[in-house]
Order: structure tokens, then sequence, then C-alpha cells
């Protein structure tokens, strides 16, 4: 396996890329939802239960004032009673408000004026009582009197004079109290309209974060498209493509990367690789075997078929320009290949066969026509100049001799020239030709017989 | 997204169930904050309001007749003499935790009963019990000294419900019972009480019930006003009683409680272990013109310990008519002119309201008063347990509680040797005429003692929403059963 990333560890990668997006998205929704939750419960409940309680300590000390009233207006002891107990369960009251107050806002440094208020004008109010408990007994007492007492009159109109002086204290001490509440009720609007604020903006934030997060999964969702279609479908239509074309070239097959499709990629261009190089080694076969066809294996010359289908084929253009033909035989072959071996023979055969390839032009005709004899038709020479080219490669043989095994075999050959007859055909020719070979072997060999025109040439006749 | 989706569905059904759950819930206010939640060690009425019948059951219950009902004893029958009382109790009952009911914890809870040790405040009514027998896995035999006819009755009072001896020391603060109601605790002065899911009788209408204790005035009828109560078992004295019983979503209504209202004296503080001055104090209050507390109802007025709707009542209301003279009169025997006296007050609307007139009515012969105002638990503890007062005003809710007189123990301090005899006589009473004879005698030599200054049998105006049904009328026992509420 390779150390890096396949094609599955990356689609799985991309997957848990995709469902880590998707759930963060779920749980920044599901936060959002709790958030919103907590904190429409703490306004509805905290924040209710604030105002609600703010409210009835400001009702509360509201009502001190009724129960002033009440108290001032007393004309028994009863009615003064019931409004002491009522002002007393009024500040009972108020205590526990702002106790819960202080608890519920988690704050106490502001609620010392409240108290304060309270005490000071509760402390009022008691004063008011005894003044108004000897008030109801100066009125009793003047009832029970047949005539008005003097003494008990100027009490009375003291008493209420004192009774005034104390109402108007216990007003302003109302109010302070009515305004040491309000502030609380004031404070607690204000923070409803705070936590109001903060929830409107967190929710806004978490809004924009839940939009990203969804456009987050879609670019992760087109990511894996993208990644799919380029690492996948795109690399498989390519291949595909290569492999389609009648000869896929390795080449056209990419290699690159390291996942399954790139091994499997290149297991393909091995394959491609080796159906072409094996391919190749038919042609180079079929090459080889058209060559053996048309050729003599030893010499590389071609043989006596290709040289007879040659000389038919150009017979015109060959009579047309003129042309010498010519046979060529190593003298007393027998008697290397006796003497040396089948194998010095062929060396030697194939030794001739260089020089005479070397010595003839290169428009020359040249074949292994039997064993150890050679064709040759020069198109467009006179005799003359074919004569003198053969000459010269005869002189070439019987002074270039051959080495084998450190033993130098001389080599000569005797050739028949023959130039183009009356008739034209190069079979005439060449049958002329070898019988001038035939001549220059039984004169002694190393030597060349041109064969001279005759009168019956004329009438295509054997010479 | 989807399972998002499915969750907000399943919130959704959740906030349906909540509404729908919500319903069946009941407020109920007691304005007295029970001292603890054991009915077995607490004279205060309110811890039975709350406990009795809805978290603990007795042997017996008390129905809204008055009458004695099976409960945990499904049967019982009495021996030939008398002496024997046997219990079949219903089997396959548990308690809240889990613990199964039977004649052991029975047997268990009646003996801690009538353990002096264990402090049960009513332990003296059940005083004829002499042994308790396990007879069998669901038998109680109960072996007595002397017949005592009462006995099934006193089994269904909240003195009498049946403990576990697991829980049983702790049910001050977690109370465990078999009633058809858990505690779920305290949540900041209000009591919470919920179905019991094992509760071996039908499933109640109402699941979850809250008790509220709102001893202010002013707090109360604010949150009667807000709508904020369900029910309120003692309406009766509210200033606001006019308004309220204006109200279209309030029902009130009329009934009886077994409380006898009493302006308590304490005998062991000269002068009132003065009968002269005792029987001052009972010219100098005028009962009828008291009455004007309730806007709307006309309760009896009486004149010694004991409830007009018992077959052994005695008239005795006019035993000590109105007279500030005849009271002055007594007091100047008595050489008490001039005297001062400190009304103590528990934090009840009728004790407030009712102490007014008390004081006018006793400044009226010249008796100078002071009114103090106590919380609940003060008041239990000063008055009741340390009997540290001169006077105060109460309603004695406990049915038939006539033996208190003949208790040295009791808050009033008052012995009477002549008392007590009478009430063994009382209680050893076969015949029934013979006993309702003996108890008008009882109550006649209370009334002539002036052991108390007797006021007036005190009303139940139970105030509750329109829709609420199944509010008892009368309180023969103070209990409020929330397994009889429902919502119309």
């Amino acid at each position: 396996m390779q150390p890096a990333m396949g094609l599955t560890t990356r689609a799985a990668v991309l997957t848990a890329l995709m469902v880590l997006v998707a759930f963060g998205a779920i749980a920044l929704a599901l936060s959002t939802f709790s958030k919103y939750r907590d904190a429409v419960g703490f306004l509805a409940d905290r924040q209710a239960q604030v105002l609600v309680t703010t409210s009835r300590l400001l009702q509360q000390s509201e009502g001190m004032v009724a129960s002033t009233a009440m108290l001032m207006l007393a004309e028994d002891h009863l009615s003064r009673r019931q409004a002491m107990f009522e002002i007393a369960d009024r500040k009972e009251w108020i205590g526990r408000l702002v106790e819960d107050l202080a608890e519920l806002r988690d704050a106490d440094e502001h609620f010392a004026p409240i108290y304060l208020a309270r005490d000071r004008l509760v402390e009022r109010l008691e004063v008011l009582d005894e003044l108004v408990s000897q008030r109801i007994n100066l009125r009793e007492a003047n009832a029970q009197q047949a005539l008005p007492d003097v003494l008990t009159l100027a009490r009375l109109a003291q008493v209420e004079a004192q009774i005034a002086e104390v109402i108007r204290t216990t007003r302003t001490l109302s109010m302070d109290l009515s305004v040491a509440v309000g502030y609380h009720l004031a404070a607690a609007r204000q923070e409803s309209q705070r936590r109001v604020d903060a929830l409107a903006e967190e929710t806004r934030h978490s809004e924009a974060l839940l939009k990203a997060s969804g456009l987050g999964v879609l670019l992760v969702v087109l990511a894996t498209v993208a990644f799919i279609h380029h690492s996948v479908v795109g690399r498989v239509t390519r291949l595909e493509q290569a492999l389609r074309r009648e000869r896929p070239l390795p080449e056209e097959i990419s290699t690159g990367g390291h996942d399954e499709i790139a091994r499997m990629a290149r297991t393909i261009h091995r394959y491609v690789d080796r159906i072409n190089h094996n391919e190749q080694r038919i042609l180079t076969m079929n090459r080889e075997l058209d060559f053996l066809a048309s050729h003599d294996g030893l010499t590389r010359l071609h043989n006596r078929r290709h040289f007879d289908q040659t000389v038919t084929q150009h017979a015109e253009t060959l009579q047309a320009q003129g042309y010498c033909a010519a046979m060529v035989d190593i003298d007393h072959f027998k008697q290397v290949n006796d003497r040396h071996g089948h194998a010095a023979g062929d060396r030697v055969i194939a030794h001739v066969a260089g020089l005479l390839r070397g010595g003839l032009p290169d428009n020359a005709l040249l074949a292994r026509y039997g064993g150890e004899e050679f064709a040759v038709v020069l198109p467009g020479m006179a005799p003359a100049a074919a004569l003198e080219c053969l000459e010269r490669i005869r002189r070439r043989v019987a002074q270039t001799p051959l080495l084998v095994e450190d033993a130098q075999i001389p080599v000569t050959v005797s050739i028949g020239l023959a130039p183009q007859l009356p008739s034209g055909e190069v079979e005439h020719c060449l049958r002329a030709a070898d019988e001038s070979l035939y001549r220059a072997k039984r004169s002694g060999r190393n030597r060349l017989v041109l064969r001279a025109q005759r009168a019956g040439d004329a009438m295509g006749e054997r010479a | 997204m989807k399972r998002h989706w499915y969750g907000l569905v399943v919130l959704g059904l959740l906030a349906f169930v909540g509404v729908a759950s919500a319903s069946e819930e009941v407020r109920v206010e007691l304005q007295l904050r029970p001292p603890h939640l054991d009915p077995t060690l607490t004279p205060s009425a309110t811890t039975a309001e709350a406990m009795h019948l809805n978290v603990f059951q007795g042997l017996t219950r008390i129905d809204r007749e008055g009458q004695v009902q099976p409960a945990l004893a499904s049967h019982w029958r009495t021996s030939g003499d008398g002496r024997q009382l046997i219990l079949g109790l219903q089997p396959d009952i548990t308690f809240h935790d889990g613990q199964p009911f039977t004649a052991e914890s029975a047997a268990f809870s009646l003996e801690r009963l009538l353990d002096p040790e264990a402090g049960n405040p009513q332990r003296h009514l059940f005083s004829a019990i002499e042994r308790v027998e396990v007879a069998g896995p669901y038998r109680l035999r109960l072996h007595l000294s002397r017949p005592d006819a009462l006995l099934p009755f006193r089994l269904g009072l909240s003195a009498a419900v049946m403990v576990h001896p697991y829980s049983a020391a702790t049910n001050a603060e977690r109370p465990v019972g078999t009633g058809p109601y858990r505690v779920d605790g305290w949540r900041r002065d209000e009591l919470h009480l919920s179905a019991y899911p094992g509760y071996w009788q039908a499933s109640p209408a109402i699941s979850r019930g809250i008790f509220t204790f709102t001893a202010n005035r002013l707090e109360m009828e604010n949150a009667l006003a807000e709508g904020l109560i369900d029910l309120y078992p003692d309406g009766s004295t509210l200033l606001s009683h006019p308004q309220l019983s204006l109200r279209s979503d309030y029902v009130m209504q009329d009934g009886l409680s077994e409380g006898q209202v009493i302006v308590a004296l304490n005998h062991a503080r000269p002068p009132l272990d003065d009968l002269r001055v005792r029987r001052a104090l009972s010219h100098a209050v005028n009962r009828q013109a008291l009455l004007s507390i309730y806007p709307s109802a006309e309760p009896p007025v009486i004149g010694s310990h004991f409830s007009p709707l018992h077959p052994a009542y005695v008239e005795l209301a006019e035993r000590y008519p109105h007279s500030p003279k005849r009271a002055r009169e007594l007091l100047a025997e008595a050489q008490a002119e001039g005297l001062e006296l400190t009304l103590t007050l528990p934090p009840t609307i009728y004790a407030e309201r009712a102490s007014l007139f008390i004081a006018s009515d006793l400044e009226a012969v010249g008796i100078r008063v002071r009114l103090e105002r106590l919380s609940w638990q003060e008041w239990l503890e000063r008055v009741f347990t340390n009997r540290d007062y001169a006077l105060t005003l109460v309603a004695h809710v406990e049915p038939f509680d006539l033996d208190i007189y003949a208790r040295d123990d009791y808050y009033f301090n008052y012995r009477s040797e002549t008392f007590r005899a009478l009430w063994e006589r009382i209680e050893a009473a076969q015949e029934e005429s013979e006993r309702h004879a003996l108890l008008g005698e009882a109550q006649r030599h209370l009334a002539e003692e002036a052991v108390n200054v007797f006021l007036f049998m005190k009303p139940q105006q139970a105030i509750y929403k329109a829709n609420l049904g199944g509010v008892w009328q009368n309180a023969p026992i103070p209990a409020v059963p929330l397994e009889e509420l429902y919502w119309k």
C-alpha cells in the first residue's frame, strides 16, 4: 500500500468533512434554539418575576399612603389598630418583596434606600398611631363631659397640630419610598429591554452563522462532486478514450498519482506496452521473412527468383536504355569446400559477393544465381564500360585472398559478359553471358570472356 | 437536518403535553406555613391540611360528612366485650419509597403513636389502646383497656396516619406515606406534590398539587385578586370577601369546621387564675358584634368547647351575655382594675380581625390591651409549647377534642381534678346516653369555670375557582384532599 491517501481514504475524508460540517450546523442550530429557549425562559420567568415584584412593591409603597389616610382618619381604636395591622403587613411584604428583588436581580447596593425610606415612614406612622390614639382618647373624654373642658380641648388642638406635622413628613417619606421603588421598576424594565436586544442580536449572529454553515455544507458537497468528477470520472474517461484507439499509445495513458485508479492505469500501461513490444517483434520477423524471400541468406544479395522477377518486371526499361549481362562463377570452389570445409566455402561466397557489391555501380542488378554463381545486369552500360568494371572486380578478387584461421585462401572468379542482343531479351543475354563464362572456364579460368556479336543474334537463336 | 426537525416535533409534542398537564395542577393556599411535614409530630393543623389524605393515610378515613370510612383497613369489628378492635388491612399497598404496607408497619405506626417519647401531640386520644398485636400479614388486633367506640373515628385523624419504620424518622422533611400524592419538595415557599404512580386506588384527576402559605393578608388578597390561587379553604375573614364574591371566576362556599374559636387564657398567669377575672372577660366580649368579621357567614356562637353539630351539644352561648357593666363589677371584685393584658396572635386573618374587636371590648371594661402578632412558628413555640403568653386567639380545629382540658401539659395550664374525673367517666361510659349526659356535664363545667372565652364555631368558607369541583363544604377534620378535586 502507498503511504499517500487512496481514493477510499479521500472519499472517506470528504464524507467525514461533510458530516462534520452538517453536524456542526445542526449543533449550531440546536445551541441557538437552546440559547433562545433559555433567554425566552429567563425573560418569561425571571424578568417577569422582577417586573411583577417591582410592580407589587410600587403598589405596596403607594398603598402606604392609603393606610396612612386610614390611620389618620381613625375615629376609634379598632380602626386605628386595623390601619396599623395593614401598615405592618405592608412593611413586612415590602421587606420580602425587596429581598425577592435583590435575589432576582443579583444586586443589593441600591436596596438600602427602600429599606431606609420604609423604616423611616413606618417609624413616623408609629408616632402618628400614638397621636391618633391620644386623639381618640381625648375626644372620648371630651364627649363624656357635660361641658367642654378647656384643658382637654387645648390638648386636642395640640395633638391635631402634631398629627398635621407628622402627616407632612409621612407624605415626603412616602414619596421617597415610591421614588426608591420606581427606580427599580425602571431598572427592571431597562434590563428586560437589554435582554430582548441582546437576544435579538445573538439570534441575528446565529442566523448568519447558520447561513455560513449551510454554505459550507454546499461547498463541501460541490467539492465532493468536483473531486469525484476529477479524480474518478475524468480519469476513467481519459483512460477509456486512450484504450479505445486501435493502437493504444502508452504515453497517452496517464499514470500519475498513487491512488487505486493510478495503479490500474499503470497496470494497463504495462499491458499496452507489452502488447506493442510483441507486435513490433512480429513486424520485425515479418520483415526478415520478406527479406529472405527475395534475398540469399548467406550473401544478403538478391536470390535468383527475385532477380528473375526484377528483370522480367523491368525488361522494357532495360531494353529501352540498353544493358549488359554477366555471369560470375568462383573458380575451383569444390576444392575450397573439400580443403577448408563448408564454412570456409560459405565465407568465400560471402567474400566474393561483398567484392561484387562493392565494385558494381549502384544501379546494377546483382543476385546469387546458383551455388557459387552470380548473375549481374548492368542497365545503361556499354559493353566496354561493363568489361572494364567487371575486369576490375576480377582483378580485385584475385588480389584479395580470404584469411581463414591463419590460412590464406586464394580466390579467383571467371566472368562471362554479354552485351544486349538484337532480340533485346535479358533472358537471351544472360544465356549468352553463361556461354561466355563457360568459355572463360575452358580457357583456364580467372578471366573474363566477352561474347562477340554474331550474325544469328538478330534472330535470337541460341548462341 | 431531518433529525433536527424530529427534535422540534418532539419538543412541540412535549410543549403540548406540558400545556395539557398544567390544567391538572391545582394551587391551594393554606396561609400558615407548617413547621414541618409530619402530622404525627405537630399540633399545627396546617401540616394535616397539606399532608393528611394526600401524602399520608390512616387505617380509617373521615369523609367530607364527618363519617368514618375504610382506608388502609378495609374492614374492622369490635369484640363482644368491646376490649378488642380487629382490623383487616388492604393488601398490595406500597409506600412512596416502594416499601410494602403490612400489619407490621401498621403496628409500628400505632406503637410509635402510643410511645410518649415519640411526641405525638394527640397521643392521649388513643390511650385506650393497651397493646397492638399483629394477627396476620394483613390483620391487626388492638387490645383495649376499656371499650372505645370513638377509636375507629380517631384512627382516621391525621395523628394516626400510617408510616414505615424506614422513613418515619425523616417524615418531617421527606414525608413518605401511602397516599395518592408524594412530596416533590419545596420550591421557594411552595410545597409541590405530584401523583404517586404506584397508588393503590384509582389515579386522581389532579396530577400536581402546589400548596402556598401566605401569612400576609394583603399579599394573599393580592394573589386571590390576580387569580393565582385555585383554592383557599378558609376565605371567610378576607377583607376583600365582598369583591371576591362578585367575581364570576371564583366561588364562595359556606361551610362549618369543627374548629372552636376561643380566646385562650393562660391559667398560670395571675390574675387569669381568678374565676371572677375570667368571667369578667367572658362578659366583656361582644360575640355577636365580633361576627361582623365574617361579611357573609353567621357561624354559631358557643359557650363552651363543643361543636353544636354534636348530638351531645348543650346550648351555653348565653351563659355570659355581653355586659361591660357586669365585667367591670367582676374585675372590681377581683381587685383587678387597671389590668393590662397582651393578646398574642397567630398570623391567621380571623385572629387578627377578631383581635381588633376583642381589644376594643376589653378596653371598654377598663383593661388595657396590647396586641402582639407572631409568625406561626413563633406562636407554636412561644404560646403552644412554652406557654409564654396571657391571652391568645386561636381556633381548635381538631374534632371532639374536649379531652385537652383534662391534660396537665396543655398550653392553657388549666388543672381541674373535677374535669379530669369527669373525662375518665366519659371515656369509660358504655352507653351513648350516659356518654352524652356526661359530655353535657363537661361542657357546663368548662362554661362555669370560664376556662377560656369561647367565641364561635369557625366558619369554613372555601373560596375556589368556579371550574374546580370536589371541594369539601365542611371541614370535619383539617384536610384538603386533592384526590377528590377535579377541573370541570
